[in-house]
């Protein structure tokens, strides 16, 4: 019994109103960027050296097992550091059967993968180098070429203290790096600041994203366009692939995908977990008159067919006017910030 | 409402104590911690995602895929003020996921110890406060309300499936907020105790952990005091009678229960 009725001895004139106990408070405005405050990670804290060290890193085919294939050759910047192929081509030519994720606030997203099966981006980066249809190769040789590279070492040890080469260090670096793929310049967020004005489509658009008749802002959520949940769009009435089931094991997870932020969704096709549609369009198509009731399907969606309608039924303006508004989420500066290409020397 | 006229006088002392989270000049003589547990249940047995059904007084049956929701603006009102003991009040937004464990308690580090005869809680966020972008966290949670639907933020979102008149799969999302600009969060009040004869109460103690569970009866929000037939409602963001009704039955849905029981 953990609550003592009547036991404690009332200490007298204590002070009133003490005890916040950190929890969300009104106090956490937003950055002038737009976005929430960035979460802090005590584990591996951003430094410059380990910036620098993680973008030489993630653009450089050492990582690879015969050296041929960079983080980046799949996560190319241009396309908000997702894949314009379907599938991506491992170093031995064989594809995977899900489409490369784009790599857009990361340091925002508490879980990685469609499917949410690596916690941390840290955790991430150790997957893409081992898997056999990705990188295909063993960390300890990775770890090996690194070191023995002449100029890595001194890398090393600007970023960590000492020159020492490991698999942890190479991940941290990598994380710190993509940590950095902060997009929050949009049109919208300027239109947000007042910098700039929306077009009428691009303000029906907007209207009609953040209305219960769209549902979109239920799991594209303002300001990161995603809520970092697992959702079953209705896409397949049997699921072929499991999704986040995999990582769960939960039956209702079954079909479940990670929302993915809509932030230069406009460059970003194909769309989809499999990237089986090539345009927003072809998006739009499933919205409007293609959702399945699918067993898990999200109800957001479904309660938008319980009258027997197959989707959100959009007209071709209100198509027009939400794609308006989907472009305007594209952030040329993001996709052309040289700090995160690769590195000049 | 009689817990909202509760609600200014400490308002002032807030005011005049320079709110609650500010340095402390001089530290209380004695405080001990208040953990919140929050349990969802529908009638006796543990709430279960998809899979189980229910039934409420509509004589829907329905599976539960999603509960999340914000509580906020915690007091705990001292049963006698002889001794100088004050209420304790927290001024701040707290959000709960059922499938998130993490989030399914509360914890008040500072409670000065006293016996507390009453605790009185927001389920949602009242108007003053709940405004665009004033909580981030909920905003990445998905928790957000459209500005022209009355902004701010959603009080719960509540989801699933249910089996329709005439047979198949339909679903429900009873989402609750601001809606139309208009405040329908709700200020509840708990019997702390609601098996001891007479007693409301907990003591908080120096120094020790004072736990206290508070439950929701999710079958409550479709059942007492209106019935809520799921046939009659869809997307309900828009809809002010299903607010209205909703807002009373939400008024029934807690309680607190011994954790040691
Ligand atoms: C052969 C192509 C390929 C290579 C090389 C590759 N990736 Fe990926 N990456 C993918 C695919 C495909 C996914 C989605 C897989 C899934 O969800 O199951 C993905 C997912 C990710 C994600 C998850 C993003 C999110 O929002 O969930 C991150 C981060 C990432 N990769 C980083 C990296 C890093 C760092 C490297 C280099 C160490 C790398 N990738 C190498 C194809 C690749
Ligand atoms: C129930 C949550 C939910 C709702 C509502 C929703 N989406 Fe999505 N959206 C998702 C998920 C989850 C995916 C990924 C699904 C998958 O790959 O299986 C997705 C994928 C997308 C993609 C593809 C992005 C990419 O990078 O592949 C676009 C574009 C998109 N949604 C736009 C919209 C628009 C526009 C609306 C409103 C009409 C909307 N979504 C409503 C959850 C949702
Ligand atoms: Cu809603």
């Amino acid at each position: 019994m953990i609550v003592r009725w009547k036991l404690g001895i009332v200490v007298a004139g204590a002070l009133a109103l003490a005890g916040c106990s950190g929890e969300t408070g009104p106090s956490d405005t937003p950055n002038d960027d737009g976005l929430p405050p960035m979460p802090e990670f005590p584990d591996n804290p951003t430094t410059p050296g380990g910036v620098d060290l993680g973008r030489r890193l993630f653009h450089d085919p050492v990582l690879s097992g015969d050296g041929t294939q960079s983080c980046a050759d799949c996560h190319r910047q241009a396309f908000a550091f997702g894949d314009p192929r379907q599938f991506s081509f491992g170093i031995h030519g064989d594809a995977g059967t899900r489409n490369a994720s784009t790599i857009v606030n990361p340091a925002w997203q508490t879980s990685q993968f469609w499917d949410g099966r690596a916690a941390t981006l840290e955790d991430q980066a150790v997957s893409p180098v081992q898997n056999p249809i990705e990188m295909a190769a063993d960390w300890s040789v990775v770890v090996a070429a690194v070191a023995a590279d002449p100029d890595y070492p001194a890398a090393f040890a600007a970023a960590f203290g000492t020159s020492e080469v490991t698999q942890e260090r190479i991940v941290r670096a990598i994380a710190q790096f993509e940590r950095g793929f902060v997009s929050a310049d949009s049109k919208f967020d300027r239109e947000r600041r007042g910098e700039v004005a929306f077009s009428a489509a691009e303000i029906r658009g907007r209207d009609l994203f953040f209305s219960e008749e769209a549902e979109c802002f239920h799991c594209h959520a303002a300001p990161l366009f995603t809520d970092g949940r697992f959702h079953d769009i209705g896409l397949d009435l049997d699921p072929p692939d499991e999704g986040r089931a995999a990582a769960t094991g939960v039956v209702f997870d079954r079909g479940k995908f990670k929302t993915p932020s809509l932030r230069n969704v406009e460059v970003s096709a194909p769309y989809m977990h499999d990237g089986r549609f090539a345009t927003l369009e072809e998006v739009l198509d499933h919205y409007a008159a293609g959702i399945q009731r699918s067993p898990n399907l999200d109800p957001v969606l479904g309660v938008q067919l319980n009258g027997g309608a197959t989707g959100l039924g959009f007209t071709p303006e209100q198509r027009a006017d939400l794609i308006a508004f989907l472009k305007a989420l594209t952030d040329p500066s993001f996709l052309q910030n040289p700090d995160l290409g690769p590195p000049s020397s | 409402m009689n817990s909202r006229a509760r609600l200014l006088p400490l308002a002032v002392l807030l005011l005049a104590s320079g709110l609650g989270c500010s340095d402390k000049t001089t530290e209380p003589v004695g405080t001990g911690t208040v953990v919140i547990q929050f349990s969802h249940v529908v009638g006796s047995a543990d709430l279960q995602i998809g899979g189980v059904s229910y039934v409420n007084s509509s004589g829907n049956e329905y599976t539960v895929s999603n509960l999340e929701y914000v509580v906020s603006d915690f007091e705990f009102h001292v049963e006698s003020t002889a001794n100088g003991e004050e209420d304790f009040a927290w001024e701040g937004v707290h959000y709960v996921t059922e499938d998130d464990a993490a989030t399914k308690t509360l914890t008040f580090a500072d409670v000065p110890a006293a016996d507390y005869g009453e605790m009185h809680f927001v389920f949602g966020i009242a108007a003053a406060k709940n405004t665009d972008g004033a909580f981030p966290e909920l905003d990445t949670a998905g928790m957000a309300w459209p500005p022209a639907m009355g902004g701010g933020y959603h009080y719960m979102r509540h989801e699933g499936l249910f089996v329709p008149t005439g047979g198949g799969t339909a679903s429900y999302t009873t989402h609750l907020g601001p809606s139309g600009g208009a405040d329908y969060s709700i200020p509840v009040t708990i019997a702390l105790d609601a098996t001891g004869p007479g007693r409301h109460g907990f003591a908080v103690a120096a120094g020790e952990t004072t736990t206290v569970v508070l439950q929701m009866d999710v079958n409550q929000w479709y059942t007492a005091p209106n019935d809520y037939d799921f046939n009659d409602y869809g997307a309900i963001m828009g809809n002010a009678a299903a607010q209205a009704l909703l807002q009373e039955n939400g008024a029934t849905v807690w309680s607190s229960v011994d954790p040691g029981a």
